[in-house]
């Protein structure tokens, strides 16, 4: 079954009215409990691809449906985590992870906070503030926040780009290992990198952009156990045949 | 900071001279101090109330900031007497409480400023994903401003704050006693206090006056503004893991913050859709201000100042010789400052030993209003000086030592600033590469020190202007001594004093077009300048 679907999208930004065309022509679908992670040269437009997914940005030409619906604003199905944190640094790390709950009354936000907190593996830190934990918890909140209403696409923008490589390492399993739990939503991953082994290790399938306006110049299925061995042969494999689209 | 210790020992020096001067006159002055107090709150809470509501309006609606920058910008460069005029034709009249209710909009119009561009830049500084992360997860409207807006602005509210409360105390002095269409208008305070006594002639009790008025401020920056300040930081994106956030008055902060918040959420159906309208919430759409406003602003204030010259007996010509001088007596006072502050800064850079120990010293030079010590420097000044010199020299030289008294703060401690942030490993690198103190000057030193030099400028400069009205028409014993050569603070001054609309007008709008066109080219072009000189690289 088809959760997302972009089809013939395209978006040009208006600078000092000169047209520049960022996005041409993207057109693939998504099914469910799959991960999908775009890569391309940097600058060509891949935030600017999970941006409009998110509804934070309308497309110029062509649509973006989330199971037949048009994405026009932000919608509790599909939430995001950035590169730069982006916590609240006056409120402790359940008061950030509430953030995302605010619409719910108090003593179930507060439940729901504190079970995703649990499951980014924080429990014990519901009081701490973001300044006092390592970048790599920090994140871990950003995780905990974008997956507190339980969105069906889970959308995450350079996550691991500010982490040490061990902590980002680490964390890479552990979105794994939470994407693994069938029952439980996001049902959909979209990861934009630019490192292609990281790709090639969190996906099932790697979308390579080209430089802008980008366009889909490759759509490679990547036929590895999760989490794959990083030393193997098909492993290596991969990453050279991206790096080599992307040259 | 001055410890407690030393301001314990100030407390008591001045309870023990003051009551050994005053006897039961000490009381008036207890009493003088709270009422100051007093009126500097209510003016501070008129202050907040303005600049939370149009910063937030500014910060966010990209309309507001294009058109209401350009007024805010201008009512901003009106020197405080500027204002005077205002109070005394539309607040003065008011039966029983006009006097205090003109005395506080003037404080107001000193404190507004700095509290207002602090808090529009605040929103400005909400990053762009948190503002992402609220779209997202629909925190918007009153949400918005409880949980993300009000946070944000509460650090650079802090520091406008005591920026605005210095330009309060600074003018304490003026807006208590002042002199309008021939009549004196004051209110009792400590500000009055110290100018009655003063230009009576009676130094010892203006000094006592004085020095509880500095006192009363040293007393708000350790206890109030030091302690807000560390606390603040807790609410800025970069926040420093080792500070301590607790305390009395954090806590009650905090409390009242959440009371507040929680009162505001329920309001949120009426106020959301005021909120929407007004464009206050997370999407910023970023503007500049429009150049075309400004300048037919500008063109309007010159169209109004050449109407004034049709009117009266005042001529261009003189209007621009004053112009002339008053730019020329700041200019020699700015070198002056310039030139001792940097040396010192220098010196200090050198001797950090000295430094530590010089600090409290400043602080408590910083604590005390310039305005307030006019009257004294008066009378030392024309006492001595004309005796060796001769009456217009030494009107001319005391008129820029005032000058000096009101500007030389600004530089000086924005030097001493960007010298306690010279990174340690630039004296390393100096080392390393075996350079010589000039070269390390040349090449290091004075480089990372001069964002700080053109900050400290701006704010002298603009000291500068606002001390050229008391420091050009100088009373001592009933009588206005002014410099033989005038100038624009003169002129207010005198037409401030016979109630002369004219002149209060022209002289008024040519300083405003001065400071104005100084902020649009000169210190425009400076602080651009200054970006590459970042220590942050």
């Amino acid at each position: 079954m088809v959760e997302l679907l972009l089809k013939k999208m395209a978006k040009t930004y208006v600078l000092e009215k000169r047209e520049v065309p960022v996005l041409e022509d993207i057109t693939f679908s998504v099914k469910k409990r799959e991960s999908i992670a775009v890569v391309g040269p940097s600058g060509c437009g891949k935030t600017t691809l999970i941006r409009i997914i998110a509804g934070l940005e309308e497309p110029t030409k062509g649509v973006v449906t989330l199971k037949g619906k048009k994405i026009t604003k932000p919608t509790k199905e599909v939430n995001m985590i950035f590169q730069s944190f982006s916590l609240l640094p006056w409120k402790t790390v359940l008061e950030n992870v509430e953030m995302a709950l605010l619409d719910k009354p108090k003593k179930e936000r507060v439940e729901l906070a504190k079970k995703h907190i649990d499951l980014v593996g924080l429990d014990g830190f519901e009081e701490s503030y973001p300044r006092e934990l390592s970048d790599g918890m920090k994140q871990r909140v950003g995780v905990a926040r974008a997956i507190a209403k339980e969105p069906e696409i889970l959308l995450m923008d350079e996550p691991f780009g500010s982490l040490d490589p061990l902590t980002a390492y680490n964390l890479r399993k552990e979105i794994l290992r939470l994407f693994e739990n069938k029952k439980l939503n996001p049902s959909v991953i979209i990861l934009v990198t630019h490192n292609i082994e990281e790709a090639v290790y969190m996906a099932d399938r790697v979308l390579v952009l080209s430089r802008r306006p980008a366009k889909i110049i490759g759509d490679i299925k990547i036929k590895l156990d999760k989490p794959p061995d990083i030393r193997s042969k098909e492993f290596l494999s991969y990453v050279d045949e991206i790096t080599s689209m992307i040259g | 900071m001055v410890s407690r210790r030393m301001l314990l020992v100030l407390i008591i020096i001045f309870l023990l001279t003051s009551v050994y001067l005053l006897g039961f006159g000490f009381l008036e002055l207890i009493a003088a101090s709270v009422f100051s107090f007093l009126r500097m709150f209510g003016a501070y809470i008129i202050a907040l109330l303005f600049s939370v509501l149009f910063g937030l309006l500014m910060g966010h609606n990209a309309k507001a900031f294009k058109y209401l920058l350009p007024v805010m910008d201008i009512l901003q460069s009106v020197p405080i007497l500027g204002f005077l005029p205002v109070a005394v034709l539309f607040l003065l009249g008011i039966p029983f409480v006009g006097p205090e209710i003109a005395t506080i909009f003037l404080i107001f119009s000193c404190m507004a400023w700095s509290i207002l561009f602090n808090i529009i830049e605040g929103v400005k500084t909400i990053p762009y994903t948190v503002r992402e992360v609220a779209k997202l997860n629909k925190i918007d409207g009153m949400r918005y401003l409880t949980n993300i807006a009000f946070p944000s602005i509460y650090p650079p509210l802090v520091s406008g704050s005591i920026a605005g409360w210095g330009g309060g105390w600074y003018f304490l002095v003026v807006g208590e006693f002042t002199t309008f269409g021939g009549t004196e208008h004051q209110v009792f305070g400590i500000g009055s206090f110290i100018a009655q006594h003063a230009y009576a002639g009676n130094i010892i009790l203006s000094l006592i006056g004085i020095f509880a008025l500095a006192l009363m401020v040293l007393l708000m920056n350790t206890f109030v503004w030091t302690v807000l300040m560390m606390h603040s930081e807790k609410f800025k994106q970069r926040s420093k893991a080792d500070i301590e956030f607790e305390g009395a008055i954090p806590e009650i902060l905090e409390d009242a913050g959440e009371l507040i918040s929680t009162r505001l959420e329920k309001i949120s159906g009426i106020a959301d859709p005021i909120l929407k309208f007004a464009h206050i919430e997370p999407e910023s759409k970023p503007d500049k201000p429009s150049y075309l406003f400004t300048a037919v602003l500008i063109g309007g204030l010159v169209a109004a100042m050449s109407y004034l010259f049709l009117q009266e007996d005042i001529l261009p010509l003189e209007l621009l010789s004053y112009s002339a001088s008053s730019i020329g007596r700041i200019l020699i006072a700015y070198f002056i400052a310039l030139a001792w502050t940097l040396g010192m800064g220098l010196i200090i850079e050198r001797n950090r030993w000295l430094y530590s120990k010089l600090l409290p010293f400043f602080d408590i030079c910083q604590s005390i209003p310039a305005v307030a010590v006019f009257p004294i420097i008066v009378v030392l000044l024309i006492e001595t000086t004309s005796v060796f010199i001769g009456g217009s020299l030494a009107l001319e030289i005391a008129s820029i030592l005032l000058l000096l008294t009101g500007m030389q703060w600004y530089l000086l401690f924005n030097i001493m600033r960007a010298i306690r942030h010279i990174p340690q490993r630039i004296g390393e690198l100096g080392d390393l590469f075996k350079l010589s103190y000039y070269q390390r000057l040349r090449h290091m030193i004075l480089p990372l020190m001069l964002p700080a030099i053109v900050a400290g400028s701006i704010e002298a400069i603009g000291g500068g202007w606002n001390a050229t009205i008391v420091s050009e028409s100088i009373i001592y014993k009933g009588i206005t001594f002014s410099p033989e050569t005038g100038g624009l603070g003169y002129l207010l001054s005198k037409g401030t004093a016979l109630g002369d609309w004219v002149l209060i007008g022209s002289s008024l709008l040519m300083m405003v077009l001065i400071i104005i066109l100084t902020d649009k080219f000169l210190w425009a072009w400076a602080v651009r300048k200054m970006e590459k000189y970042s220590p942050e690289v």
